[in-house]
C-alpha cells in the first residue's frame, strides 16, 4: 500500500516540476510589472478580438452557420403563419446555441493551434484574467449571433414585435448568452487538449445548459405573447441568479483545471 | 476502500431487506383504491429516485475533493457515484412511464418532477459518455469532476425551473406524503432503506472494482519497469563478455 502511494507521489511530482519551476520566476516579477486583473483581461480580450478582426474567421463562420440554420428551420417548421410565429422563440434560441457552440469551441482551439496557450498559462495570475477575457470574447461572438439572428428570425417567421418590447427582449437574450458563454468557456478550456473535442463539447455543455436555455425560450415566449411585464421579469430574475452562479462557479473551476496539463 | 470484509454482511442484510420490502409492498400495504395494483410500482419508483440522488450527491462531494486534492481514490469514488446513480435514475425513468401509461394515458407528460429527472439523467449520462469516450488522463478526470459539480449545481435550478414552466403543461397530482395511508408510508420507508442499502452494495462493489483496477495498472507499470531493467542488465552483460 505504502509503496503504491509512494510510486504515485513520485509520478505526480515528476509531472509537476514544470509548474514549480515557473512559480518562483513569477513571484520574482515586481509589482510594477504585473498589471491588475482588469487590465490583464482587457489586454487579452483586445488581442483576441484584434486577431479575429484580421481574419474574420470566427464571425463569418458562425454568422453563416446561423443563417443556414434559420433557413433550415424555416423550411422544416413552416406550415402557416401561426405555427411560424409559435416556433420563432425556439428557432431563435436553438440557432444562437448551436452557432454559439462553434464560437466557443474555437475560442481555445485557436490558442492551441497557434501554440499560444502554454504561453498564456505562464503569465502570472493569468487564469482568472484569461477566464474573464475568454468569457467576454465568447460573449461578444454570441451577441454578434444574437444581433444577426434576431432580426432574421423576426423577419422571416413574421413575428410582430413592438419597439417597446425590444429592451426586454435584448435583456433576455443577453442573460441567456451570458450564462451559456460562462459554461462554455470553462468546458472548452478544459476540453482543448482532449481528443474528439468537437464532439464532446456539445455533449458536455448542452445538458448542463438546458435549464438556462429553456428559461430563455420561456421568457421570450412570454414576452412575444404580450403577457404583463412582471411575468417576464420573474423569468429574468431566475436567469440572472443562474448567470451569477455559473460565472462564479466557472471562475473557480477554470483556475483549478487550467493550471496543469 | 481497503477491504471487502464486511461486504457479505451488508449484501445479506440487503437481500433480507429486499424480501421484506417485497412483502411490505405487495402484502402489508393496502391496494390503492383508484389505481389498483399498478400503484405498487410506487414502492420501487420513489426509492430508486432517492438512491439516484444519493449517487449524484456523492459524486458532487468527491468531485470537489478531487479538484482540491487530486487523487485517483477521490475520482473513483465520484465516478462510481455517477455510475450507480445513473443506474437508479434509469430505473426511475423506466418505472415512471410504466406507472404513467395506465394512470395518465401517456408514457411521458411534462410534469415538473419527470422533466427534472430526465434532465438530470442527461447530464450524468453525458458524464459517463465523456468518461468512456475520451480516455483516462488526469485532465479528463478534472473535466469530469467539473461536469459533476455543474450537474449538481443544476439540481436546484432544474427543480425551480421545471416547477415554473410546468404552468403550460398538465400538472399532475403527485403522491404527496400527506395523502398516504399510514401502512403505505411504512412500506415506503422500508423500501427506501432497502434501496439505499442496495445502493450502498453496488457502490461498494463499484469502488472496490475501480481500486483493484488501479492497483492492477500499477502492477503492470512496475512489471514493465522490471522488464526494462532486466533487458538493460542483459545487454550490459553481453557487452562486457564480448
Amino acid at each position: 500500500m505504502s509503496d503504491r502511494r509512494q510510486a504515485r507521489a513520485t509520478r505526480r511530482g515528476a509531472g509537476e516540476t514544470g509548474g514549480e519551476a515557473a512559480a518562483p520566476r513569477a513571484a520574482s516579477l515586481g509589482p510594477g510589472l504585473r498589471p491588475g486583473l482588469g487590465r490583464q483581461a482587457w489586454l487579452l480580450l483586445r488581442m483576441d478580438l484584434l486577431s479575429e478582426l484580421r481574419t474574420l474567421e470566427t464571425p463569418l463562420t458562425i454568422l453563416f452557420f446561423a443563417f443556414l440554420q434559420v433557413v433550415i428551420f424555416t423550411f422544416a417548421f413552416w406550415a402557416d403563419e401561426d405555427t411560424a410565429r409559435a416556433v420563432a422563440p425556439g428557432v431563435l434560441w436553438v440557432t444562437i446555441t448551436f452557432a454559439g457552440t462553434l464560437a466557443i469551441d474555437r475560442s481555445f482551439a485557436k490558442e492551441q493551434d497557434g501554440r499560444t496557450l502554454t504561453a498564456l498559462r505562464l503569465v502570472p495570475g493569468a487564469p482568472r484574467a484569461l477566464y474573464l477575457a475568454k468569457l467576454l470574447s465568447n460573449l461578444t461572438f454570441l451577441l454578434m449571433v444574437v444581433c444577426f439572428a434576431t432580426p432574421l428570425v423576426i423577419g422571416i417567421l413574421g413575428v410582430s414585435l413592438e419597439a417597446g418590447q425590444l429592451p426586454l427582449l435584448g435583456l433576455t437574450l443577453l442573460l441567456g448568452v451570458l450564462g451559456f458563454s460562462a459554461l462554455g468557456t470553462v468546458f472548452s478550456a478544459m476540453l482543448v487538449s482532449v481528443r474528439r473535442r468537437g464532439v464532446l463539447l456539445p455533449i458536455v455543455l448542452y445538458p448542463v445548459a438546458i435549464p438556462l436555455i429553456v428559461m430563455g425560450v420561456k421568457a421570450t415566449v412570454t414576452l412575444l405573447e404580450r403577457r404583463p411585464d412582471p411575468e417576464v421579469w420573474s423569468w429574468l430574475r431566475l436567469m440572472t441568479a443562474i448567470d451569477v452562479l455559473y460565472v462564479v462557479a466557472g471562475a473557480w473551476l477554470f483556475t483549478s483545471t487550467l493550471d496543469d496539463e | 476502500m481497503r477491504g471487502f470484509r464486511w461486504f457479505p454482511a451488508l449484501a445479506s442484510l440487503t437481500a433480507v431487506m429486499l424480501c421484506l420490502s417485497l412483502y411490505m409492498a405487495f402484502d402489508y400495504a393496502p391496494v390503492e383504491a383508484q389505481m389498483g395494483m399498478v400503484q405498487k410500482i410506487f414502492y420501487f419508483h420513489v426509492p430508486s429516485a432517492v438512491a439516484a440522488y444519493a449517487g449524484f450527491f456523492l459524486a458532487f462531494i468527491f468531485s470537489i475533493v478531487y479538484l482540491l486534492s487530486p487523487g485517483d481514490r477521490w475520482d473513483n469514488l465520484a465516478h462510481s457515484g455517477v455510475e450507480v446513480g445513473v443506474v437508479f435514475c434509469a430505473l426511475v425513468l423506466t418505472t415512471g412511464p410504466l406507472w404513467a401509461r395506465p394512470i395518465w394515458g401517456h408514457y411521458f407528460v411534462f410534469d415538473p418532477q419527470l422533466t427534472a429527472t430526465l434532465l438530470l439523467f442527461l447530464i450524468y449520462a453525458a458524464y459517463l459518455l465523456l468518461r468512456s469516450v475520451a480516455g483516462d488522463s488526469p485532465r479528463l478526470k478534472k473535466i469530469a469532476a467539473v461536469l459533476a459539480i455543474f450537474g449538481f449545481i443544476d439540481v436546484p435550478i432544474i427543480h425551480v425551473a421545471v416547477r415554473k414552466w410546468g404552468g403550460t403543461h398538465p400538472i399532475v397530482e403527485r403522491e404527496g406524503g400527506g395523502g398516504l395511508h399510514p401502512d403505505m408510508k411504512i412500506a415506503l420507508y422500508v423500501a427506501m432503506v432497502t434501496f439505499l442499502l442496495l445502493f450502498a452494495c453496488l457502490y461498494w462493489v463499484r469502488v472496490y472494482l475501480a481500486s483493484r483496477r488501479d492497483h492492477l495498472r500499477q502492477l503492470e507499470y512496475e512489471i514493465e519497469e522490471y522488464q526494462l531493467e532486466a533487458r538493460d542488465l542483459v545487454a550490459r552483460r553481453a557487452a562486457r563478455s564480448s
